[in-house]
């Protein structure tokens, strides 16, 4: 069982001048390879929709296609017609991008989180959700109220082996979740967008946490110092940290 | 367990004027409380008028009682409203979900194509007849994507009731219509809700197939080949509401 760790998202804002890359996990489990987030598709390179343009020119977003899910894979010897399954954390553009470039893969996602998206009534939904990513209509497979625990957050289990649960986490949208993955005795907790960048929580102020990224961060600070097994993860991490730990 | 078969909102064509129809809802009584399938329209649709209401008054003719909303027949049954903790749609047009701010507590239980269109911008002439209100109260919604279940031939999605129900995905007349099938002791109930018109003669095929869709032959074939499934549709004649109140 391996996961790796991917970016598939390079994004270089004008300020805070930042070098980021978004996570993409590809866990390799026994049903085949299961992706966690998607990043930026290829037809987000090739034909970006207007609201993908306008994160272009504000986040400087690279325009790399070779920084898509669907090519890195190949990296590792996986074809994209192997991806039987792909776990969204959250469906904004800059996660769900590559779903298009899966299109007969099942697409497991919380519910509220898919209620959020067709609902799209805030200013925030409007600006982050692009419907582009999902005109091919994939197959859903919701994920309803958790029904077990993880640790002390409520969790609703996934079927793969290695044990994954799906944690929801709202705030910065309406059904944000992260996901855990068990690796041996230990535990990747990839809280995704509901922790701040690099899972530094000293970057900015808290109310900046709270407005952007929702109310979970003191809980997270407080679980990450008291569970050293466990190793978090951002949704965005400095783009030097992948090369640095990349693989598991 | 008793299914009650209501009538939440009559609605007589004015031309031709023998075609006097009331709206079919199921009230089921479950292991998980009051299952309410389809609403009628809502107590709030008889204080304020929606656009598509206004267009229905002069095509139709509709007594407009308030004492048809769904809450108040289910009062007078001897129920308390409040022990509906399950609403499930077949689709989201005016008169099948208009009485959802009045159970602001229940679940409701949708197609996600049915929801998708109902949030969506309107695209296609049946999209008019959404009304937004009717779900802009914050209720907690179920979704379901298809899961590759079976009812009899028709692809289906089983909901978490007892007795057995599910819902079987028809689109045509909204982009995401379902039909909902509730086990009886007998058989089966088959609710299909505005994919079909078995119970008018005389509308021709055509039109049938305009409005409500391309299923229409498929059901009617169903049910000649399966007496065991009682098959009723959204809107049914006024004289079988008298002579059927519980299935």
């Amino acid at each position: 069982m391996t996961i790796h760790i991917l970016n598939c998202v390079t994004m270089n804002p004008w300020w805070p001048r930042w070098h980021l890359g978004g996570v993409c996990l590809l866990v390799e489990t026994d049903d085949g390879p299961v992706l966690v987030d998607t990043g930026l598709g290829l037809h987000d390179y090739t034909h970006p929709s207007r609201l993908v343009r306008f994160y272009i020119a504000d986040m400087g977003i690279q325009m790399n296609p070779d920084n898509a899910v669907v090519r890195q894979i190949t990296r590792y010897g996986w074809k994209p017609e192997d991806v039987h399954h792909i776990v969204m954390t959250h469906l904004h553009f800059d996660h769900a991008g590559g779903l298009p470039d899966f299109p007969n893969a099942k697409v497991h996602v919380f519910q509220p989180e898919y209620a959020a998206r067709c609902q799209g009534r805030g200013l925030m939904d409007r600006m982050a959700y692009n419907q582009a990513d999902f005109i091919h209509d994939p197959q859903w497979v919701f994920h309803g109220d958790p029904q077990t625990k993880w640790y002390d957050f409520a969790a609703i289990r996934l079927d793969f082996n290695p044990e994954m649960y799906l944690i929801p986490l709202t705030g910065h949208t309406r059904g944000h979740c992260g996901v855990v993955i068990r690796e041996g005795n230990r535990w990747l907790f990839h809280a995704a967008d509901a922790l701040p960048t690099n899972a530094q929580f000293d970057l900015l102020p808290d109310w900046i946490f709270r407005l952007v990224i929702g109310p979970h961060v003191p809980r997270l600070k407080a679980f990450a110092q008291t569970h050293p097994e466990v190793r978090m993860l951002a949704g965005h991490m400095w783009l030097d940290w992948f090369d640095k730990e990349g693989s598991l | 367990m008793t299914i009650h078969l209501l009538n939440c909102f009559t609605c007589n064509a004015r031309i031709p004027r023998h075609w006097e129809c009331g709206t079919l809802e199921l009230l089921i009584e479950t292991n998980d409380g009051l299952v309410l399938v389809d609403t009628g329209l809502g107590t709030e649709d008889y204080l304020q008028d929606s656009g598509i209401l206004k267009l229905f008054k002069v095509i139709t003719r509709m007594p407009l009682d308030p004492q048809e909303a769904a809450i108040h027949q289910i009062a007078r049954l001897g129920y308390n409203p409040q022990d509906v903790r399950h609403l499930v749609l077949t689709h989201m047009h005016f008169d099948h979900c208009g009485g959802l701010p009045d159970f602001p507590k229940a679940k409701i239980h949708v197609y996600r194509r049915e929801y998708e269109a109902f949030m969506d911008r309107p695209r296609q002439f049946s999209d008019l007849a959404y009304v937004k209100r009717h779900g802009a109260h914050g209720p907690d919604w179920v979704l379901y994507a298809d899961t590759g279940g079976k009812w009899f031939d028709f692809d289906a999605i089983r909901l978490p009731f007892k007795p057995e129900m599910w819902l079987v995905p028809l689109a045509g007349h909204t982009r995401g219509l379902c039909g909902v099938a509730v086990k009886t002791a007998d058989g089966w109930l088959f609710q299909a809700s505005d994919a079909a018109a078995l119970f008018n003669e005389e509308a021709p095929g055509w039109l049938i197939k305009l409005v409500l869709g391309p299923h229409q032959p498929r059901i009617r074939q169903f049910a000649e080949e399966h007496p065991e499934a009682r098959v009723v549709t959204g809107h049914m004649w006024l004289d079988w509401f008298e002579k059927n109140k519980y299935a």
